[in-house]
C-alpha cells in the first residue's frame, strides 16, 4: 500500500488503517460503538492447523483457547483459521473471523460458530457439509458491495443476502459509506449466514456529491473510495492467506442477479465480462460472445468509444491477476487523477487486459445481471417529525 | 382476413355487409387456435361464474386456462403449515428481474406454494422460464384483464384467480393447513416475515415499510399481541388501514368463505381505492380481532418498487431483458 504512485486519496487520515486487525467486524472498541459485552474481544493469531482427529490433540491445541476464555469474560476469540489440506482431516475457510469455540466432547468433531458463518468440523469421511462455505475445492468469489445510508439501504441489502446465501464461497466484503460501522449493517449481516467482511469509510466532501444535484451531472463517481477499500482488503488477506484463488466481482446492492451468473463468474480466469441489462440506456449493454468466448461485437450506445463500454457489474477479475499489479486502483489512473464520469470501467480494466482479450461469458438469449434501482420510496408524512427514531426501516 | 373483403363485394346492400362483418369478428376473437381448453368445463371457472359479482368479472374470466403445476418432489408432511404466497404480475421491463428476485427469496421459505397469476389471456414464456428453473414449488396462472376495464387497482381479478384455484384444491386436499398471503412481485421481503405467517391463527397484520406515505405503515402491537394502535395517515378511518402485503388469511377462513374475493365487500357492495384490503378481511375480521405480529422496531416487509429503467436508445429489440 506504501508505494509511490499512491491515489492521492489515501494519504486521507480517514483511510482503513494498515493493521489488518482493523478489517474485521467487531475489531477495534474506538471505531465500533456495535460492540455488545458478549462480544469481548482477544485478538490471538493462532493458527489451527489439523491433521488428525484424536480428541486429544484438539483439546491440546484449544487448550490455549480454555485457557484464555477460563481467564477472562470473553466468550469469543479472534483467531486466524488456515487451510488442513488433508481430505480426511476439517477444513475450514481461511477468512479471518471471530469464533466461538465449542468442543462437542461425545465426538471428536469441534465446532466453531461464528455470528456471520457456521463451519461444523466433519472428523468422518462424510461428503456432505453442513456448512454453506466450507468446501476449498470450489473457487471463492469475492463481491465488493459499496453501501450508504438511504432509506432503501436495508431493503436491498436484505435482498441481496438472501440472494447470496445461495452462492457457495462466497465472501461478501461490504464496505459503508460513513465514518463508523452503523447499527443497521451490523445487525443485518448477524442474521445473513454469508461469509461477510464489513468495512467502512467515508468518502471526503470534496468528492461526494452537492445536496439537491443531478445524478447524472455529477462530476465523480460514487463507491470509488469503498471499492478501493475492498481491494485493499482483498489484497491484504492474500498476503497473509496462501493459495489465494478466486475472483473478484463488484456487486452493487441495488443490482439483480441470477444464480447462474456467480457460476459463470468462478470459472474466470483472466478478466471475464459480460453483458448487463438496461445499463447505459439500452435493454442490454455489453459483448456479444462467440463460442470460443471471445467478444464479438460490444453494444453500446453511451460512450460506444469507450475500450470497455460495459457497467461495474459486468466483469469480474481474477484475484491472482488482481495481485500482480498491486497499484491499481478503481477510478485514479497512473497520475492519480480521478477518472471522468462513466469511465471508472475502463481505466480498471485497461490496465490488466484488452479489449481482445477477455473471456466472453454469458448466453446471447438471457442477461444475468441487471441494472436496476429500488424507486425511491414516497414518504410524505413522517420527512420532518419521524415518530421514532430508533425505528429501522 | 379475407372473408371481409369477399363480404363486401358479394353483398350488394352495405349495411347487410355491416352487419356480416361484426359477427365475423367476434368469431375471429374467439377462435383462435393459441387459446387452451374452453373455460366452461372448468369447474373453478363455474364456481366463479355463479358469484354474485360473476357479471362483473364476466369477461375475464372467460379467457381462461389450465394452471401449470410444478411441484417439487420432497413429499410434505401432512400437518406442516403451508402459506399460500399469491403473486400476480403483469409484462413489464423489470417483469423477470422481480420474479427472479422473489424466486431466490422463496427458495429459503419451506412449506410455500407459490401462485404466480400473470395478467395475461396465456402463459407466457418468460415466467414459465422463470418458474421451471425456480426450485420452488409453484402454480402458474393466468387471466386477462383488459386495459379499458381495470377495476380499482391492478391485480385484483388475478388475486381472486388464485383464491378460487386455493379453495379449488382445498375442497380436494385433506392436509389443507397453512396461512394465505398476497406475496407482489416488487416487494421485498425478510425471512423472519414467513416464520410469523405460519403462526397465523385466524387474520395476522404486520407493518408494511414506505407504505400509504410513511415509513411504515400498520399495527403497533402491544403485548397480549393485538394491535393497540395503527400508524396510518392516508385516509385513517379504513378499518384496516394496511396495504395488501401486510396481512395473512388463514387458509380454512378462506376456504369456510367462498363469496370473500378482493375488491368486493361482504355485502357485495364494490371497493373504492384503499378499501380493498379493509373490505376483504371485514369478511373475516374486526379490526380488534386481528392478531398483531412482528416487533415494533423492525419492518419486514417493503413495498417498494423496482424503478422503471431508462432506455433511451431504442433499437435493441432482439436482445430479451
Amino acid at each position: 500500500m506504501d508505494s509511490i504512485n499512491q491515489p492521492p486519496y489515501l494519504s486521507d487520515p480517514d483511510r482503513y488503517d494498515s493493521n489488518y486487525h482493523q478489517f474485521n467486524v467487531y475489531s477495534s472498541h474506538q471505531n465500533s460503538r456495535r460492540i455488545s459485552p458478549r462480544h469481548t474481544i482477544i485478538e490471538s493469531p493462532i493458527t489451527v492447523q489439523r491433521r488428525t482427529q484424536s480428541q486429544l490433540k484438539l483439546k491440546k491445541l484449544l487448550g490455549r483457547f480454555g485457557l484464555l476464555l477460563a481467564n477472562s469474560s470473553a466468550t469469543s476469540v479472534y483467531a486466524n483459521c488456515s487451510i488442513a489440506s488433508e481430505r480426511n482431516s476439517c477444513e475450514v475457510a481461511s477468512v479471518r473471523t471471530m469464533m466461538n469455540f465449542d468442543l462437542d466432547s461425545s465426538s471428536a468433531c469441534w465446532t466453531m460458530s461464528h455470528t456471520n458463518l457456521t463451519i461444523t468440523g466433519q472428523c468422518s469421511h462424510s461428503t456432505e457439509s453442513s456448512t454453506t462455505t466450507s468446501q476449498p475445492s470450489v473457487r471463492s468469489i469475492f463481491a465488493i458491495t459499496p453501501t450508504y445510508a438511504r432509506y432503501t439501504q436495508k431493503v436491498d441489502l436484505t435482498s441481496l443476502c438472501q440472494m447470496a446465501m445461495h452462492v457457495q464461497n462466497l465472501v461478501w466484503i461490504i464496505v459503508e459509506d460513513s465514518s463508523e460501522k452503523t447499527d443497521l449493517v451490523a445487525d443485518l449481516l448477524d442474521r445473513c449466514k454469508v461469509t461477510s467482511v464489513h468495512l467502512n469509510v467515508r468518502t471526503p466532501p470534496s468528492y461526494r456529491p452537492r445536496p439537491g444535484a443531478d445524478r447524472y451531472k455529477e462530476m465523480y463517481s460514487r463507491g470509488v473510495k469503498q471499492r478501493n477499500l475492498g481491494l485493499g482488503w482483498i489484497r491484504k488477506h492474500c498476503s497473509i492467506v496462501k493459495n489465494c484463488t478466486g475472483a473478484v466481482y463488484f456487486m452493487d446492492d441495488d443490482n439483480k442477479y441470477d444464480l447462474r451468473l456467480f457460476e459463470e463468474i468462478r470459472k474466470t480466469e483472466n478478466v471475464s465480462v459480460f453483458p448487463v441489462g438496461f445499463s447505459g440506456g439500452l435493454k442490454v449493454e455489453g459483448p456479444t460472445c462467440n463460442k470460443e468466448r471471445r467478444a464479438v461485437s460490444w453494444h453500446a450506445e453511451w460512450g460506444p468509444d469507450r475500450p470497455f463500454p460495459i457497467d461495474m457489474a459486468g466483469f469480474a477479475i481474477q484475484v491472482t491477476v488482481l495481485l500482480s499489479k498491486p497499484d491499481v486502483w478503481v477510478g485514479f489512473d497512473e497520475l492519480g487523477e480521478p477518472t471522468q464520469r462513466g469511465y471508472l470501467e475502463t481505466s480498471f480494466l485497461e490496465k490488466f487486459t484488452s479489449r481482445d482479450a477477455v473471456e466472453c461469458r454469458g448466453n446471447d438469449r438471457e442477461v444475468l445481471v441487471w441494472h436496476v434501482k429500488t424507486q425511491k420510496p414516497w414518504i410524505l408524512y413522517e420527512v420532518n417529525n419521524p415518530t421514532d427514531d430508533h425505528f429501522e426501516v | 382476413m379475407r372473408w371481409p373483403w369477399i363480404v363486401l363485394l358479394l353483398s350488394s346492400n352495405v349495411l347487410t355487409a355491416i352487419v356480416i362483418l361484426s359477427m365475423k369478428s367476434s368469431v375471429f376473437n374467439s377462435s383462435s387456435p393459441q387459446r387452451s381448453s374452453s373455460a366452461s368445463d372448468n369447474m373453478l371457472t363455474r364456481q366463479l361464474l355463479h358469484h354474485p359479482s360473476a357479471e362483473k368479472m364476466s369477461h375475464t374470466i372467460e379467457k381462461f386456462s389450465e394452471p401449470i403445476l410444478r411441484p417439487l418432489s420432497t413429499i410434505r408432511t401432512t400437518k406442516s403449515q403451508i402459506i399460500f404466497a399469491i403473486t400476480p404480475t403483469y409484462v413489464r421491463d423489470t417483469q423477470k428481474v422481480d420474479l427472479t428476485s422473489l424466486c431466490q427469496t422463496i427458495m429459503h421459505v419451506q412449506n410455500l406454494l407459490w401462485l404466480v397469476v400473470e395478467d395475461s389471456d396465456m402463459k407466457t414464456a418468460l415466467v414459465s422460464d422463470v418458474l421451471d428453473r425456480c426450485k420452488v414449488e409453484s402454480v402458474q396462472l393466468n387471466v386477462y384483464t383488459p386495459p379499458g376495464k381495470k377495476s380499482i387497482s391492478s391485480g385484483v381479478d388475478q388475486r381472486n384467480l388464485g383464491l378460487g384455484w386455493i379453495r379449488r384444491y382445498c375442497s380436494n386436499q385433506t392436509n389443507c393447513t397453512g396461512s394465505v398471503y398476497f406475496m407482489d412481485d416488487d416487494n421485498k421481503y425478510d425471512l423472519r416475515l414467513f416464520e410469523e405467517i405460519k403462526k397465523t391463527q385466524q387474520v395476522s397484520v404486520f407493518l408494511v415499510g414506505f407504505c400509504g406515505g410513511m415509513r411504515a405503515e400498520g399495527p403497533i402491537c402491544n403485548r397480549n399481541g393485538r394491535a393497540k394502535l395503527w400508524n396510518a395517515k392516508w385516509q385513517p378511518k379504513r378499518s384496516l388501514p394496511i396495504d395488501m402485503a401486510g396481512f395473512a388469511v388463514r387458509v380454512e377462513l378462506i376456504v369456510a368463505k367462498p363469496n370473500a374475493l378482493i375488491g368486493v365487500d361482504k355485502f357485495g357492495k364494490q371497493s373504492k381505492l384503499g378499501y380493498l384490503e379493509s373490505d376483504f378481511l371485514g369478511n373475516f375480521v374486526n379490526r380488534d380481532m386481528v392478531e398483531c405480529r412482528g416487533n415494533n422496531r423492525e419492518v419486514l416487509v417493503w413495498h417498494v418498487r423496482t424503478q422503471k429503467p431508462r432506455i433511451r436508445y431504442l433499437p435493441n429489440l432482439k436482445r430479451a431483458g
